[in-house]
């Protein structure tokens, strides 16, 4: 009996050891499969599951997203949407909050990384705020959490990660995002508003309005992005194309946006060099494997799994518990909460939805909803004492605040977060009412 | 000292190779994509073969041979509780564990998909009818990507690169 479970209790070991993620579970998989099947039958696993995991026209979406934001931050997007957004709403007090907000957002659609989106914002938008009496708290909080509308905001890789383990709609998944991502902006803008009237000294200065002039000036290069984000949401929606394919041609339209605009001066966008262009797809050849080789060593311990009988094992204990369902979704939500304090969503949702997913599905709960809410939960970990990686990312990006007055600032947004989960959780139609009308 | 720093260069120019491969079926796939759904669209004329083109072989090559390089960057996810910076020698002989088991795991594969390439071009198996990446090349990708990931893992870092040294 114990040496049947060895590998599980392997793969904490390695864990906790610090052996990276993918290997803890490609070893510590292949281990048991070795010792269940012998040694030709594990054999087999590994001559066929890293192929396999890979070869498939659903995954490369994953490769093209990440492409397509590495592209879009190249370019120099990011700094345009910011002050787009700064001219629209700047003038307001905490303006420059809220247009980081908006600015994120817009960031989101074109990126599916938090961390990617709260790096970048936080070079540009913090400064601004700083320069402009902001407190660092409030500066580095805002940011912090702006960043996590990324991965729910459509296209994001969490999303895509979790249809590919549940074998879920990837694209009812991806448009099903959309509406809580929007909820989420507008209870994070009353956030902004809340405190800075509550708090005077959060954010004391306020701008002039800028005029219609600027505005168009600063807009009217955005749009033809926003164009491309728009289009690939209805593609998506109507199913007139995969993801996949929706993933490549919104790579090859941001690009040649990028290659359109990069010689007008006003556009404000960084030149395209083969150079940078190069860098993009380094830096997304690296995301892309780490993500890939990561779901290789999920599907080996997954193969394992399968031999031990163990995620029946589990889910017919936790059903057999007779709880309310309810009850137990407290619980597989709160355990995400801890666990997202320690690890990234990606690793929470590799280790555990092969239990979680079909015990809440069983339940009788909504599999789209579900990726929402677990996408949702493990957002929280991203901002939350000890690891918290958008709070350091901000930190050490900005170099102007420490991680304390990130930590700081956060718990108003916290409280928010918590509020849209919880909105999230009692009225699920607010999920699953658009993707209940694609076809 | 040279014979370590030639090896290092040769480790990151090897994988630096493999990665530039990785990164030209990057391009295609995108422009393969992009012209395949343009053309079933827009002028109803997909490019025959193209789905079994990007998912059989250019996303293996995107994966396997950028491997390596994600090896040379150390760029996989950690949980990273337990730290060891304290303890130089331990965390040493921690990391010539970890490498020794990623890279005999990465030769385990490589060695297996080896195999299956050879058996698929001994055995003529070619994808008759059917518009198909031959597994004789799919695996091959598969090996060579595994055993460059394993050489990779073998061959010591830059010290900036380790962290730890």
């Amino acid at each position: 009996m114990f040496l049947e479970y060895l590998p599980i209790l392997l793969l904490f070991i390695f864990l906790f050891a610090g052996m990276p993620v993918a290997f803890a579970l490609a070893i510590s998989g292949a281990i048991g499969a070795l010792q269940i099947l012998g040694w030709s039958g594990a054999m087999g696993a590994l001559s066929n599951i890293p192929y396999s995991t890979t070869a498939s026209f659903t995954i490369v979406a994953i490769g093209m997203f990440i492409l397509m934001a590495e592209i879009a931050t190249q370019s120099g997007i990011t700094t345009r949407l910011f002050r787009a957004a700064n001219s629209l709403v700047g003038h307001y007090r905490g303006g420059l909050a809220v247009a980081t907000m908006l600015a994120s957002a817009a960031f989101g659609t074109l990126s599916g990384s938090s961390i990617a989106a709260a790096a970048t914002m936080s070079r540009i938008a913090i400064p601004e705020m700083l320069k402009r009496g902001y407190s660092k708290e409030f500066a580095a909080g805002t940011v912090s959490i702006a960043g996590t509308l990324a991965i729910l905001i459509p296209p994001s890789i969490p999303l895509i990660i979790f249809g590919i383990i549940t074998e879920t709609s990837i694209r009812k998944l991806l448009i099903a995002g959309m509406v809580p991502g929007i909820i989420t902006v507008v209870i994070y803008m009353l956030t902004i508003t809340i405190w800075t009237r509550a708090d005077k000294n959060a954010a004391p200065v306020m701008e002039v309005a800028a005029t219609l002039r600027e505005r168009w000036d600063a807009i009217r290069y955005v749009w033809p992005f926003l164009l491309v984000i728009l289009a690939i949401f209805a593609a998506l929606y109507t199913g007139a194309v995969t993801t996949t394919e929706a993933s490549a041609v919104g790579v090859m339209a941001v690009l040649i946006i990028w290659l359109l605009l990069h010689r007008i001066p006003s556009a404000g966008l960084e030149p395209f060099t083969l150079s940078g262009f190069g860098d993009s797809l380094s830096r997304a050849l690296n995301s892309t494997v780490m993500i890939l080789v990561l779901l290789i060593g999920a599907y080996i311990f997954s193969f394992y799994l399968i031999l031990t009988g163990a995620s029946n094992t589990v889910e017919s204990y936790i059903t057999g518990l007779d709880w309310p369902p309810h009850a137990i979704l407290a619980v597989v939500i709160l355990l995400y909460i801890v666990l997202g304090m320690f690890m990234s969503q990606l690793e929470i949702m590799i280790l555990t939805l092969p239990f979680v997913f079909p015990i809440i599905v069983n339940l009788g709960f909504d599999p789209i909803w579900m990726g929402i809410i677990v996408v949702k939960t493990i957002e929280i970990g991203l901002v939350t004492p000890p690891v918290g990686m958008n709070v350091f990312v901000v930190s050490s990006a900005s170099k102007e605040v420490t991680p304390a007055q990130g930590f700081k600032g956060i718990t108003p947004f916290l409280i928010a977060e918590f509020a849209a989960l919880l909105l999230l959780i009692i009225f699920p139609e607010i999920v699953t009412f658009v993707p209940n009308l694609m076809q | 000292m040279n014979f370590r720093n030639s090896l290092i260069n040769l480790g990151d120019k090897s994988a630096a190779s493999f990665a530039f491969v990785a990164k030209l079926a990057m391009c295609l796939i995108v422009i393969g994509i992009t012209l395949d759904a343009t053309g079933r669209y827009l002028f109803s004329s997909p490019i025959l073969g193209m789905q079994a083109i990007v998912e059989g072989m250019l996303q293996p090559i995107v994966v396997f041979f950028a491997i390596a390089l994600a090896a040379r960057h150390d760029g996989h996810m950690r949980v990273d509780i337990i730290r060891l910076e304290k303890w130089p020698l331990l965390m040493r002989l921690r990391e010539a564990i970890f490498s020794l088991l990623i890279v005999v795991f990465w030769l385990l594969c490589g060695w297996q998909a080896g195999l299956r390439a050879y058996d698929a071009y001994v055995e003529g198996q070619w994808p008759v009818g059917q518009i198909e990446t031959p597994a004789v090349i799919a695996y091959s990708i598969v090996a060579l990507g595994c055993f460059m990931a394993a050489l990779c893992h073998l061959i010591p870092r830059r010290p900036s690169q380790d962290g730890g040294e």
